[in-house]
């Protein structure tokens, strides 16, 4: 876990500003949801803050480091995306464990993980439902999602 | 309902009479000797005798082994340049917005505007000169400007097919983008660039006219027959038509469980 702030944040692509100035503080631990019309920028505020796009200018802070410039390997958050983006080649297991493995925290922890949260399935590829599952699975902390409840309700 | 069952029937039908019949008669002449190829109607049964007689016959003219050889040679070169090339190609034209990638697009099918038969003349200078006239390498690499085109254009689609959120997954959890092309994105296109892999092999072990101009003594399989089979019996023609066949056939075979599931995952 850890804090995330969000200083001053512009994104435009363009002549379109996507992003104006948006400051945000997110206290460690902290549940937060992000309302909003579509298009109104909760996405690229998200991509921004994983790396997947860079800020035109502002920046962004995790726990205190300033990863603004850092590709998002380098960053240590978790993503839930909109279509959830498990792979569909591995198993569950390999899916929840796959975050833990890149990390190098511990491959054992991420065959443990992968054990107990993908047990019914754990072996075989995935199927439908399973996907919805094994998206929020695979996150370490701290998590960010693309309409992640829709991962897991319903 | 029924209506359309029975077209969708019908045309299968009809697709694999296209594709098993001129095989099926290839194969008849092949093993049957001569009887058979000049008999009419043919027996829709192969004959009883089957020999393999004629088969050895063609096996036994001397070069075919060595130009069999040649031509496997210059097909896995091509095979193996069209991958290298195209795959990263592909991929560029799949993930990334450049300046003229629309004509890059179009230049890529516009090398194939350039009949060979106006190319011959120069390619072969040029090939003399470079000390790649008459070898398998010159050959493969003259195949390679015909498969690579197909090479590029069908493993772009593939690329597009696969979602960019799979990739981003990979670089969120900690993949390098090299990483994340490695174990997710090369993992799930592998099928269709086997296929591709397969096509470039089919393109240079089918193609008969540069192969021709390109060799001499090395002659690959197409050219050599080509020269030598004129002056074969009509049954030994059947049989070398035969052997070329067979490896299409085989490889198409081999891939066919892979063919499916590249379009398993184009249609998710």
């Amino acid at each position: 876990m850890a804090e995330i702030v969000i200083d001053n944040i512009t994104k435009s692509f363009g002549s379109f500003i996507a992003l104006a100035r948006v400051d945000l503080n997110i206290a460690d631990g902290e549940f937060l949801a992000l309302l909003g019309p579509s298009g109104c920028g909760k996405t690229t505020l998200l991509r921004i803050i994983a790396g997947l796009e860079t800020q035109s200018s502002g920046q962004v802070k995790i726990g205190g480091r300033d990863v603004s410039a850092l590709p998002p390997r380098k960053r240590g958050l978790a993503m839930v995306f909109q279509n959830y983006a498990v792979f569909p080649h591995m198993t569950v297991r390999q899916n929840i464990g796959f975050g833990l493995r890149r990390c190098r925290a511990d491959r054992a922890a991420g065959r443990a993980r992968g054990g107990i949260v993908a047990h019914p399935a754990q072996s075989r590829p995935l199927p439908g439902t399973a996907f919805r599952w094994a998206a929020p699975a695979r996150c370490r902390r701290p998590r960010i999602g693309d309409r992640a409840n829709r991962a897991t309700d319903g | 309902m029924t209506l359309r069952r029975a077209a969708f029937i019908t045309g299968i039908v009809v697709l694999c009479a296209w594709t098993s019949v001129p095989i099926y008669l290839i194969a008849l002449g092949a093993v049957g000797g001569r009887t058979v190829v000049n008999s009419w109607p043919k027996p829709f049964l192969p004959p009883a005798d089957l020999s393999f007689g004629t088969m050895r016959e063609f096996l036994d003219i001397s070069g075919v082994w060595s130009s069999a050889f040649y031509s496997v040679e210059a097909a896995v070169l091509c095979m193996s340049f069209s991958i290298l090339l195209g795959v990263p190609a592909g991929y560029a034209l799949a993930r990334f917005v450049f300046p003229g990638a629309t004509t890059y697009r179009l230049l890529i099918v516009l090398t194939r505007a350039f009949p060979v038969a106006i190319l011959a003349l120069p390619l072969t200078v040029g090939f003399i000169r470079l000390g790649l006239y008459d070898t398998p390498l010159g050959v493969g690499l003259m195949h390679t400007t015909l498969a690579l085109p197909f090479a590029v254009l069908v493993s772009a689609s593939l690329f597009q097919a696969i979602p960019r959120e799979l990739e981003e997954a990979a670089w969120v959890f900690g993949c390098s983008p090299v990483r994340g092309f490695l174990w997710v994105v090369l993992p799930l296109a592998l099928p269709g660039v086997a296929a591709t892999a397969i096509f470039a092999f089919v393109i240079s072990w089918n193609e008969v006219f540069a192969a021709s101009v390109l060799t001499v003594r090395h002659k690959t399989l197409t050219a050599y027959l080509l020269s030598v089979l004129s002056e074969s019996p009509l049954h030994v023609q059947f049989a070398g038509g035969f052997v070329l066949i067979i490896p299409s056939v085989l490889f198409i075979f081999l891939v066919r469980k892979r063919l499916f599931s590249m379009w398993g995952i184009a249609n998710r």
